[in-house]
C-alpha cells in the first residue's frame, strides 16, 4: 500500500493526474488533492474538462436506452411528494429529523438515496436555496394552520415536524452535499479529517467534522448491500454509539450528518433496512475523532 | 413534447429543469440516455446495473440541475463523467467482481487491447477512429484499460508491467492527443 500523501502537491504533480483523474482512475487521496486543487486552477480546470470530453466521446456507444426505463425515472419523480422527500424523515413518526439529532434512541436518514427515492425538491439549490426554503416552510405552516383550523388536532405533530423540515433544510440547503462542500470543510480552521479504517480490503471510508458539529461523509466506497439492509452511521462517545442516521444500502458521493459534542470516533456498520437504534454489529469502519469535538 | 423543448440547447434545457419543467428533463433523457447507458452497461457489463445508474443520474440532475455548469463542458460529458465515476463506485466495491475484470483485463491486455471496435457513435465514429489512430498502441492501451475496465492507473501499470508514473503519463498524452487530433477534424469541442 502506497502512503497517503501529505495533502499538498505540486501544480505539476496535480497536472500530472488530470488525464487519469478525468478517467476516475486514481487513488481516493489522489482525487482529494485534484479536487482540492482545482477550485484555484483555472488552467487544471480547463484541461480536466478537455480530458472529459474526449472521454465523453470515447464512452458514447451509440445504443438507445431500454425501453419502459424513462417511464421509470418519471415515475420516482412523482413518487414521494416533496414534503416526504425534503427531511432526512422516514415515512413515519417514530423516525427522528435533525431536530433529534444525538439523542439516543433516534434513526435519521441521511443523504440522497438513488433510484426510486430522489432528493427532497426542497434540497435543490437552484433559483436560491433561501427561496426554496422560504417557500417551503410556508406551505408547511400553513398546512399547520389548516389542521389547526378544521381539525385543532394533530398539531404538535405537525409542528414538530415543520420544525424538523425546517431544520432539515437549513442543514441540507445552503450546503447540498458535494465534493465542493467538502473541500470547503477540509480548509476549514478546526475541522478534523478522519480516514476510518475499513474491515473489508477496498472498501474505504473518508470523513471531515466541522468544529460546530457539521460532518461529511464521502469517498464512501463500500461493498453494496442487500435491499433487506442499510449503512448506518454512529458517533461513539465513550462507551455510547448514538446514531447519526441511515447511508443506504450504497453510499452517495457525499453524506451529510450532525455529529454530537464530545465526540471521539465515527463508526459505520450494516443493519437491516430501516435501522436500529441500538447495534450489536461490529463496525465495518471506524475512525477516531482527534482531538474529540 | 412542446416544439421549444425540442429546439433548445442543453443548457437552456438545464435552466429548466430548474424551473421544475419535467418534459425539459424528457428531453435531455432522450438526447443523452442511450449514452449514459451504454456508458454504464460497457464498465459494469451488467445491464440491470446500468438502468440504475441512468435513473441516478437523470434522477440527480432532476433534483440538482445546478451541478452542472456549461462553462466546463458539454451536458453529455458532465453527464458521462456522473456515470463513469458511478460505475466505477460500483465496480471497485465489488470484490469478486473485480477480480474477475482483473483478469479479464489484464487477458485483454495481452491480446492487444482494440479501442477502437468500442468506439462505434454512428455520427462521430469515423473521427474517433482517426484520432484514435494517431496514438501510440501503449497510450491507446492505458486509456482503455482504466476508461473501460475501470482500474486506476496504478493497476493499469501492473497489468502492463510498466511504471506508474509512464501509465500515467501515457494517458495524459494519449487524451491530449486525441483532443487535438478531434479538434483538426472538428469534433470534440
Amino acid at each position: 500500500m502506497r502512503p497517503v500523501q501529505s495533502g499538498h502537491g505540486t501544480h505539476d504533480d496535480i497536472q500530472s493526474l488530470l488525464g487519469a483523474y478525468a478517467l476516475d482512475a486514481v487513488d481516493p487521496d489522489e482525487a482529494a488533492l485534484v479536487e482540492r486543487h482545482l477550485p484555484v486552477c483555472p488552467r487544471c480546470r480547463s484541461e480536466l474538462s478537455e480530458h472529459r470530453e474526449v472521454a465523453g466521446l470515447l464512452g458514447y456507444a451509440g445504443q438507445e436506452a431500454p425501453a419502459g426505463l424513462w417511464d421509470r425515472i418519471a415515475t420516482s419523480m412523482q413518487e414521494a411528494p416533496p414534503e416526504l422527500l425534503l427531511a432526512p424523515l422516514g415515512a413515519d413518526d417514530r423516525v427522528g429529523g435533525p431536530a433529534d439529532h444525538g439523542r439516543p434512541g433516534t434513526v435519521v436518514r441521511l443523504g440522497d438515496r438513488l433510484p426510486g427515492a430522489p432528493r427532497a425538491r426542497a434540497n435543490r439549490r437552484t433559483r436560491g436555496a433561501a427561496t426554496v426554503r422560504v417557500r417551503t416552510v410556508a406551505v408547511l405552516a400553513a398546512a399547520a394552520a389548516v389542521v389547526v383550523a378544521v381539525l385543532g388536532v394533530q398539531v404538535a405533530r405537525l409542528v414538530h415536524r415543520q420544525d424538523a423540515l425546517a431544520n432539515a433544510v437549513a442543514a441540507t440547503g445552503d450546503i447540498g452535499p458535494s465534493m465542493q462542500v467538502v473541500q470547503a470543510a477540509l480548509h476549514t480552521s478546526g475541522s478534523r479529517h478522519l480516514v476510518l479504517s475499513a474491515m473489508t480490503p477496498g472498501d474505504t471510508v473518508q470523513a471531515v467534522l466541522l468544529p460546530g458539529g457539521q460532518g461529511y461523509l464521502y469517498y464512501a466506497h463500500l461493498s453494496p448491500l442487500p435491499s433487506s439492509q442499510t449503512y448506518q452511521l454512529w458517533g461513539i462517545t465513550g462507551s455510547d454509539a448514538v446514531s447519526y442516521g441511515l447511508i443506504g444500502t450504497v453510499a452517495p458521493p457525499v453524506v451529510a450528518f450532525r455529529a454530537g459534542s464530545g465526540v471521539q470516533a465515527l463508526a459505520v456498520t450494516a443493519e437491516v433496512a430501516g435501522g436500529v437504534v441500538r447495534t450489536t454489529h461490529a463496525p465495518v469502519a471506524a475512525g477516531q475523532v482527534s482531538p474529540p469535538l | 413534447m412542446p416544439p421549444s423543448m425540442l429546439d433548445a440547447s442543453d443548457a437552456a434545457l438545464v435552466v429548466a429543469i430548474g424551473r421544475w419543467r419535467q418534459e425539459a428533463l424528457a428531453e435531455a433523457y432522450r438526447r443523452h440516455a442511450g449514452a449514459v447507458f451504454g456508458l454504464a452497461r460497457r464498465v459494469l457489463n451488467d445491464t440491470t446495473r446500468a438502468e440504475e445508474i441512468v435513473q441516478e443520474v437523470f434522477l440527480r440532475l432532476w433534483n440538482e440541475p445546478d451541478r452542472f455548469d456549461p462553462d466546463r463542458g458539454s451536458l453529455r460529458s458532465f453527464l458521462l463523467a456522473q456515470t463513469h465515476g458511478r460505475a466505477v463506485d460500483l465496480l471497485r466495491s465489488d470484490t469478486a467482481r473485480r477480480n474477475r475484470e482483473d483478469r479479464e483485463g489484464r487477458a485483454a491486455a495481452e491480446a492487444g487491447y482494440d479501442l477502437e471496435h468500442e468506439v462505434w457513435d454512428l455520427a462521430v465514429a469515423d473521427r474517433v477512429r482517426a484520432a484514435l489512430d494517431v496514438l501510440p498502441d501503449d497510450e491507446r492501451r492505458a486509456i482503455a484499460l482504466a476508461y473501460f475496465g475501470g482500474h486506476t492507473y496504478r493497476e493499469v501499470a501492473t497489468m502492463l508491467e510498466a511504471p506508474e508514473g509512464t501509465v500515467k503519463s501515457r494517458i495524459r498524452t494519449g487524451l491530449r492527443r486525441m483532443r487535438a487530433a478531434l479538434d483538426d477534424v472538428g469534433v470534440g469541442s
